[in-house]
């Protein structure tokens, strides 16, 4: 899995947040960030930030995180460049300026690379008789008891 | 030790994800990397294997046996087993002993007996006792999701960061992403709602993937017709153009005059000059494509697994759900104000002898359930004969005589049993109109009389008592099936000729003996036991919806106290509302099969759920939900111009 975690300052506090590859965000596959609530994931309050600001995204063919501007009028300054449109890639220790505000990279993890060679897998645990199933099963249910795995829990492959 | 219950418990991290492994195992035990290289039985006693993926470990490692009141270890790998550090070669292994195999370090601690386990035995659902212990492979994954903060009954969103899962937020959740959650979605974006102020959470991207699946193996190709009305259309909630006018409409331009007459005239005339019109699957599934597409539901389907729904201290609902595939784990948060459950049919129905006859004879194919993918049986009928014993009488049971039907114009040597519980004589009666019965067939031409849908009985059904609507479900619904003109045909012909045969009786058991399958059952009229020899059992005894049979219901239920109605299904009110769950301005809403026995009969049909999407759009209009706009008649004019110009509804 890709995890990119983003860190500022709010109120005199850290404040950290992940993004990931395939984030459950408003828009599919990407993270926007800005000051209004109804469009974007992360919401900073800031005077100088804009409603809808910049989106970060993963990238799986370059396999990395980038910064997109969306604001073509109040362009973010990454690693000191103002980014007035298109793409940058983020790396950890990226500073991302959005108006007076400073949001850092603290950390970028990809999967690629530093997977051990060995796949961990995981299968599911049917809610019903426990046994433990392959994740092929998932959209057709235990063969020993026809039960569902829409909220099945997994558990790292054991096989018997 | 109780020497029917020796079991051990082995816990360990795993060393790539650095996980809590915990795993209670019966003995004998084999540990190794590979299933194939480790003995399945030894003495006679079914081998636990455990498989760990680490090059570090041998193919077959260790062997764990009890011998002599003892546990012992052998080892079996050139890299050495150790307990407590000290390489052995055969070892006795006692209580909080730590194992080591390659990178793997295993702590064992026995288990006194198996009452205090936390191993699950499942209890029969007729008899209420325990099923035997067949190999069950229990595993006890120490449960790190849904968060500890999960157990309170209201979280606070604070607490939701400080777990380190991504959060994300989001105005209305749809759980289950099927044709429940589509429609209600579909409901939303007619009446305002954006795209990105939705998500449905669910296992397959298009909505109709499992009921499609569950009408594929029950006989229903694309071409064929489902059980469902014209104006029934999940894909238009006006209903109009029905799916005969537009099945008319194509056949016309495609030179098919006169069957386009004939559907108009079944739609007018149906069900008392004309047999009921239905439409074909094939084509509410490319009508349910267009919508998906028009409505931008492909943007708001995100595939994940629901774990567990809480309150929040802000009004709102924290869902915690996974998104993890057999390679990586991927959990996070998303916090709604309103949440839609519609997650279908939790289970399907085994008849409980046939559940048993799988876990004793370990063979799947010559007993199947109809909802699961049987093709090979009519393969091996067409090839070679045969004879089918058919269990329930509903619709699905009539598909399958249809298709053995088919089957049998290619091969004669084809017979079929068709078993039921009790002979049926008479049809159910309300008030002055009764069904009409043939061969001990019950007909109706859908699941509830058609006055269920939008006529009086649903008004009678709504004021009603729960006494009252117990009552009422049972004269209305009830086992029937469609009284089409080939199928009565098929069965007439098949009794006349002989290959087709009806039987009574309760099963005692199912049993196996050499290539056939023996079903023991007791004769309603006969002394005694009758023995029925077939080569496959086809079971097309249903779908099974208690509440608890779903875990994230049954989460719900206990840890809020939520009351069920007298099938076991979640209490709605008339909007649908599960008003328990009310969050402050948050609001929980539910439809389909899991709302059964409540205000409504027909909740798991096209229309049904349409029905329930439109009463609680309403009430979520009423109480301002963001984006929500109740339709009047212009806006509803203009949205219907909208679908049949194909544009997108806001």
């Amino acid at each position: 899995m890709n995890e990119l975690t983003l860190g500022w300052m709010q109120a005199g506090r850290l404040v950290t947040q992940k993004i990931r590859d395939r984030p459950l965000s408003k828009y599919p596959d990407t993270v926007r960030i800005g000051r209004d609530p109804s469009r974007c994931d992360i919401i900073i309050q800031h005077p100088t930030i804009s409603a809808l600001h910049v989106e970060i995204f993963f990238n799986p063919k370059h396999n990395s995180f980038y910064l997109r501007n969306l604001r073509a009028s109040n362009p973010p300054i990454i690693n000191s460049k103002k980014l007035i449109q298109g793409e940058v890639t983020l790396s950890k220790g990226s500073s991302i300026y959005l108006g007076n505000i400073e949001l850092k990279v603290l950390a970028v993890s990809l999967s690629f690379g530093n997977s051990s060679p060995q796949k961990s897998t995981y299968s599911l645990i049917c809610p019903k008789c426990r046994r433990n199933l392959p994740y092929e099963r998932l959209n057709l249910g235990c063969p020993w008891d026809g039960t569902s795995l829409a909220a099945a829990e997994s558990v790292l492959a054991a096989k018997y | 030790m109780n020497p029917d219950s020796r079991q051990i418990q082995l816990n360990w991290v795993d060393p790539t994800t650095k996980e809590q492994q915990k795993l209670r195992l019966k003995l004998p035990i084999a540990i190794g990397r590979e299933l194939s290289k480790m003995p399945s039985t030894i003495h006679g006693d079914r081998v636990s294997r455990l498989v760990l993926e680490s090059t570090q470990v041998s193919r077959f490692h260790a062997l764990i046996l009890f011998e002599q009141g003892q546990l012992v270890v052998t080892n079996q790998s050139q890299s050495g087993t150790f307990i407590n550090g000290i390489s052995v070669n055969r070892g006795v292994l006692n209580h909080g002993d730590q194992l080591q195999m390659g990178n793997y370090a295993i702590a064992v601690t026995f288990v006194a007996s198996s009452l205090e386990t936390d191993s699950v035995i499942s209890f029969h659902p007729d008899t209420d006792l325990p099923e035997p212990e067949v190999q069950r492979k229990t595993v006890t994954a120490t449960s790190d999701f849904p968060p500890a903060i999960f157990q309170s009954q209201q979280i606070s969103v604070r607490d939701l960061y400080a777990t380190n899962l991504p959060v994300y937020q989001i105005d209305y959740v749809a759980i289950g992403a099927g044709l429940g959650s589509f429609i209600w979605v579909d409901f939303l974006r007619i009446f305002g709602v954006k795209v990105r102020q939705i998500v449905a959470i669910g296992l397959e991207k298009q909505p109709y993937a499992r009921y499609q699946r569950l009408c594929l193996n029950s006989q229903i190709p694309l071409h064929e017709r489902l059980r469902s009305n014209s104006d029934s259309c999940p894909d238009n909630i006006w209903g109009w153009p029905s799916y005969a006018i537009r099945e008319a409409w194509r056949d016309f331009y495609k030179g098919k005059i006169n069957s386009a007459l004939q559907y108009l005239w079944q739609v007018f005339a149906e069900p008392t000059l004309a047999e009921t019109y239905t439409p074909r699957a094939g084509n509410v599934f490319d009508s349910i494509d267009r919508e998906a597409k028009r409505i931008g539901w492909h943007q708001i389907f995100r595939y994940g697994r629901v774990r567990a729904i809480r309150k929040t201290d802000d009004e709102r609902y924290a869902i915690a759900y996974s998104c993890s595939s057999s390679n990586h784990r991927d959990r996070a948060i998303v916090l709604a104000r309103y949440v839609h459950l519609a997650t279908g049919y939790p289970a399907i129905q085994f008849l409980p002898d046939l559940q048993k006859y799988r876990e004793k004879t370990q063979d799947f194919k010559s007993v199947v359930n109809a909802y699961e993918q049987h093709e090979h049986v009519y393969k091996h009928l067409e090839r070679y004969g045969g004879t089918v014993l058919i269990r329930g009488r509903g619709i699905v049971a009539s598909r399958i005589v249809q298709r053995i039907y088919e089957v049998r114009q290619r091969n004669r040597n084809i017979f079929v049993l068709h078993l039921m519980r009790s002979p049926k004589s008479q049809g159910n009666k309300f008030d002055a109109a009764q069904r009409q019965v043939e061969n001990h067939y019950e007909f109706q031409p859908f699941n509830w009389p058609k006055a269920c849908w939008g006529g009086e009985l649903r008004a009678i059904l709504e004021n009603a008592s729960p006494q009252q609507r117990q009552q009422f479900l049972k004269d209305w619904g009830g086992t029937t099936t469609a009284a089409r003109s080939d199928w009565r045909r098929i069965v007439q012909e098949g009794i006349s000729q002989g290959w087709y045969q009806i039987t009574f009786g309760e099963v005692e058991r199912v049993e196996r003996e050499q290539q056939n399958t023996i079903t023991y059952i007791k004769g309603k009229d006969l002394q005694g036991q009758i023995k029925l020899q077939a080569d496959f059992i086809i079971d097309a005894t249903g779908l099974e919806a208690k509440a608890k049979s779903n875990p994230l219901l049954d989460d719900l239920v206990t840890h809020y106290n939520l009351p069920l109605n007298h099938l076991g299904r979640l209490a709605v009110a008339h909007d649908f509302e599960i008003t328990e769950m009310r969050s402050g301005k948050g609001r929980m809403y539910a439809a389909g099969a899991i709302t059964l026995g409540g205000p409504y009969a027909a909740v798991d049909s096209f229309l049904g759920l349409q029905y329930a999407a439109l009463r609680s759009a309403d009430s979520l209009a009423a109480v301002r939900a963001p984006g929500m706009h109740r339709l009047n008649c212009f806006c509803s004019f203009s949205q219907w111009c909208k679908w049949i110009t194909n544009q997108s509804p806001v």
